[in-house]
């Protein structure tokens, strides 16, 4: 938003003090313009109520600014998929568009799941039907109908048409503060501009507040268990404080993660239990490979932390596949914290047992061997590693550890 | 986000209205090789034109048919321009197979770079860059040699270009603008955004930026209007190899 | 052309530390003096913040050279981890990936096509070379090497479109990682290193961590 142009008096000598005195000897004036400025900005924030699209069919009558801000979702969805950085699992990507069909089964084919590959917390609505949610998010979720309570909440946005409505409110605000800002001098004409932002900030939290009324309506509509709800924001609050993240990208402008819980909660709590979708082990079956690319895209980024607060769970471990031990390792070894070497041991140990044709365990407790200077065993594991991933893409950095390894074993008593 | 913005505020701060900037330069090969034979059949690729409007409270939207709208524009005046001057033949791209155009896309967006960093290095405050543009022999490769081969296309013509039309309220704003600025002697209203559109030759075979145009022009403008593309792609042309003598010819 | 990239020129070419300068002999020396290394002449060298050397014939959108050096507790802002001395060059690597991936949405989903062991200034570290597309579906590649000498960090990255520049310039590239020498002051010390290569790191236990 462009900020205030403070009106300077450098144009002649002498300007400065003619503005202080002008704006004291208006002082009346400049009281009423204001007043005059609040109530038309109480007016311009309201602005017509915008009825929600009742179905594809209303799609196709969108035109003038609306059609404007959808080509600008068209140019972002544009890039996104130019940029190579939708994550391609057909079975994932075939599930999630099934959960979001259930919820919003008259805009079938108009609203359009895809997930991005980014272990961060994060899901977005463009204004053109579009949504795009992080694997990071997928995989942090527990069951179908946490999965709902998200794809409820952002395809909300789209058939309430949140984009076009704070894309007009911005420019009205915008146009609201340009005007005030040039008619009243001196101290005054801050105060327009403040009262833009925050009535920008203000219609951003009730079209969030909206997003979670009616998409909770939509999950029991479609017949999902409403009392997981709370739970998805529960798991992202813990996720954060791992992290140690002040507020996530997802949640920038959305109520505290905190009012959400208590908001759901008080949806949820005169609703019956029961309902579809709570089977953790159902979901972990569908996420598998999901959440096993998530893991692997979060410790490449160092997000070690995040790893370790969904895997270190042991309610959790089931609805892991096995291998995950090893990512658990993984994690343990990023961090570094005192300790963490013993505990990354303990997991790769435990990835070997549980999932012995799982080749990066070995490296894992190879590497960890060989720094350890324990070389006869980090031969073992590495020479193993290699067996069973000859064409492992860090064969080299292996070659050079067995090499000094089998130097170091053959000299050592 | 970053935009062209920064660069164009200050080349447009330099005159509040009025101002035309036209920079042209020539590969070097052409330059040294005044005989050598420029190219015969040209393809022109989608033109780019992007039109926003600016709201009063500076919200800066990209309006979809207006882009359409200038690009067709833009389209013709290049037509008409190859047509009147003789100077070279346009290729239509639809005749292009699916296969071979998707490659001149992938080369579109390195155009994007070249050309990006061949503008950027000739405007740029420091003398050691304004020397390595002068040099001109930036390039995109030979990578298209083998559809010029296939299709028997010598060249591809680029236009790219973004204007900036005020919305009837920031009209307001500016006409108010200037009304407070008589009595404080200062312009106080929003800034004026110059138009911008390039034009660029590559040789398909050598990838060689044969001949980069560039124009800026500031205060009021609709690349819209057909008249107004129609005259600013006619001053991007006027430097084009051999643009005088057909001018003069016609006369 | 793309609005994003002029304006990125604009910004590299105009906000230096130390204004932007053809170069004329190969042999430069780094700006604070602790390496030498051979530069393409006839190239554009600029020294940004914090003392990165950035080498470009055409523009950093078409190909650029950096040469950093930093303190290895530093070396990550984005990622903010800390490396150590006693970290393997493989450990690096994937710090140094970390840090790549975190720029922008399009480097977050960067492919690994190559990640091994090389030997830089005499020292034993790694090389590795990414790629990723940027928002227009144009393939851009990265190449890096880096190593670590007592607490600093060295790194000296490649960058280039796929199309055309990548091919063109790696050789250039290869020249001046080839070239790259430590300076007199810290030969001595390098030189004991090489001498004693990865092994004599790894006496050191690493189990209390970074």
């Amino acid at each position: 938003m462009r900020r205030n142009k403070t009106i300077r008096g450098d144009a002649y000598p002498g300007a400065q003090s003619d503005l202080a005195a002008g704006s004291y000897r208006c002082r009346p004036f400049a009281r009423a313009a204001a007043t005059a400025l609040i109530l038309a900005w109480a007016v311009s924030a309201a602005g017509a109520k915008v009825e929600p699209f009742s179905d594809s069919a209303a799609l196709e009558h969108v035109n003038g600014d609306e059609r404007r801000v959808w080509t600008q979702g068209n140019e972002i969805a544009l890039a996104i998929d130019r940029g190579g950085i939708i994550y391609e699992n057909p079975g994932a990507s075939a599930y999630v568009q099934s959960v979001m069909d259930r919820l919003f089964p008259e805009f079938k084919g108009s609203v359009q799941v895809a997930i991005v590959k980014s272990s961060q917390l994060n899901a977005f609505a463009l204004p053109n039907g579009r949504i795009y949610i992080n694997q990071g998010l997928l995989a942090r979720l527990r069951n179908e109908a946490q999965l709902a309570t998200l794809l409820g909440h952002e395809g909300t946005h789209f058939t309430y048409r949140h984009g076009y409505q704070s894309e007009r409110k911005v420019k009205n605000a915008g146009a609201f503060a340009t005007f005030g800002s040039m008619i009243l001098p001196g101290a005054v004409g801050f105060l327009p501009q403040l009262l833009a932002i925050s009535s920008v900030y203000g219609f951003s939290r009730e079209m969030e507040t909206e997003a979670d009324v009616q998409g909770f309506a939509r999950l029991q509509r479609a017949g999902y268990d409403v009392h997981e709800s709370p739970r998805i924001f529960e798991h992202l609050m813990a996720d954060i404080k791992a992290e140690d993240i002040k507020e996530p990208f997802f949640f920038a402008t959305h109520p505290k993660l905190a009012d959400r819980v208590q908001n759901m909660k008080k949806l949820s709590a005169g609703a019956p239990y029961g309902g579809d979708g709570t089977s953790d082990l159902e979901y972990a079956n569908r996420m598998a490979q999901l959440r096993l690319d998530s893991l692997e895209h979060m410790l490449s980024m160092g997000r070690a932390k995040s790893a370790l607060v969904m895997l270190s769970d042991p309610e959790r471990v089931p609805e892991f596949p096995p291998e995950a031990q090893y990512y658990l390792g993984e994690a343990y070894r990023l961090r570094g914290h005192e300790g963490d070497a013993r505990l990354a041991e303990e997991a790769y140990l435990k990835a070997i047992e549980v999932a012995p044709a799982f080749p990066p365990s070995y490296r894992g407790l190879g590497v960890l061997r060989f720094k350890a200077n324990h070389y006869t065993d980090a031969q073992n594991y590495l020479d193993r590693y290699l067996e069973l991933a000859p064409d492992a893409p860090d064969r080299k950095y292996v070659d050079s550890y067995l090499s000094i390894a089998r130097k170091k074993a053959g000299s050592q008593p | 986000m970053l935009s062209l913005r920064p660069s164009i505020a200050f080349i447009a701060a330099l005159c509040l209205a009025g101002c035309t900037f036209q920079n042209t330069a020539l590969h070097k090969n052409v330059v040294q090789q005044p005989d050598r034979p420029l190219p015969h059949r040209i393809l022109l690729a989608q033109p780019d034109v992007r039109l926003h409007e600016i709201s009063a409270g500076e919200l800066v939207e990209e309006v979809d048919e207006w882009s359409k709208t200038a690009s067709a524009h833009a389209a013709k005046s290049v037509e008409a321009f190859a047509q009147s001057s003789g100077l070279f033949e346009l290729v239509d791209p639809a005749k292009v197979p699916d296969a071979e155009r998707i490659k001149l896309e992938d080369y579109s967006a390195l155009y994007a770079l070249v050309a990006g960093s061949a503008y950027g290095a000739k405007h740029s405050m420091y003398s050691a860059w304004r020397d390595r543009a002068s040099e001109f022999d930036y390039t995109l490769g030979p990578g298209l040699a083998g559809i010029a081969d296939s299709q028997k296309i010598d060249a591809v013509l680029y236009v790219v270009g973004t204007d900036y039309i005020s919305s009837a309220s920031r009209k307001a704003a500016m006409v108010l603008g200037f009304a407070v600025g008589l009595f404080v002697g200062k312009y106080v209203g929003p800034e004026s955004r110059p138009l911008f559109l390039s034009a660029g030759v590559v040789d398909m075979r050598t990838g060689e930026l044969l001949w980069f145009s560039t124009e800026q022009h500031s205060g009021s403008s609709d690349l819209r209007d057909a008249g107004l593309m129609k005259s600013v792609v006619d001053d991007l042309f006027k430097t084009y190899p051999g643009a005088d003598k057909a001018s003069n010819a016609k006369k | 052309m793309n609005r994003l990239v002029i304006a990125a020129v604009l910004v590299i070419l105009s906000g230096c530390a130390f204004g932007p300068k053809r170069v004329d002999s190969s042999r430069t020396e780094g700006p604070d003096k602790s390496y030498t290394v051979d530069l393409p002449v006839g190239w554009i060298s600029q020294v940004t913040y914090h003392s990165r050397l950035l080498v470009s014939r055409d523009g950093p959108p078409l190909e650029y050279i950096l040469i950093t050096k930093t303190s290895l507790k530093t070396a990550f802002p984005k990622t903010k981890k800390a490396a150590s001395e006693t970290m393997l060059p493989a450990e690096l690597a994937e710090l140094q990936i970390a840090e790549i991936k975190s720029e922008d949405q399009y480097t977050a989903a960067l492919t690994v096509a190559e990640n091994e062991p090389a030997e830089i200034a005499g020292h034993q570290g790694f090389r590795f070379r990414v790629r990723y597309k940027n928002n227009r579906g144009l393939e851009i590649q990265r190449v890096a090497y880096g190593f670590a000498e007592k607490s600093d960090y060295y790194q000296v990255q490649f960058g280039a479109p796929t199309l055309y520049y990548f091919d063109r310039y790696y050789p250039d590239f290869q020249k001046t990682v080839a070239s790259f020498q430590l300076s007199d002051s810290n030969k001595k010390t390098s030189a004991l290193k090489s001498q004693r290569l990865l092994s004599e790191n790894l006496t050191r236990s690493n189990w209390t961590g970074h």
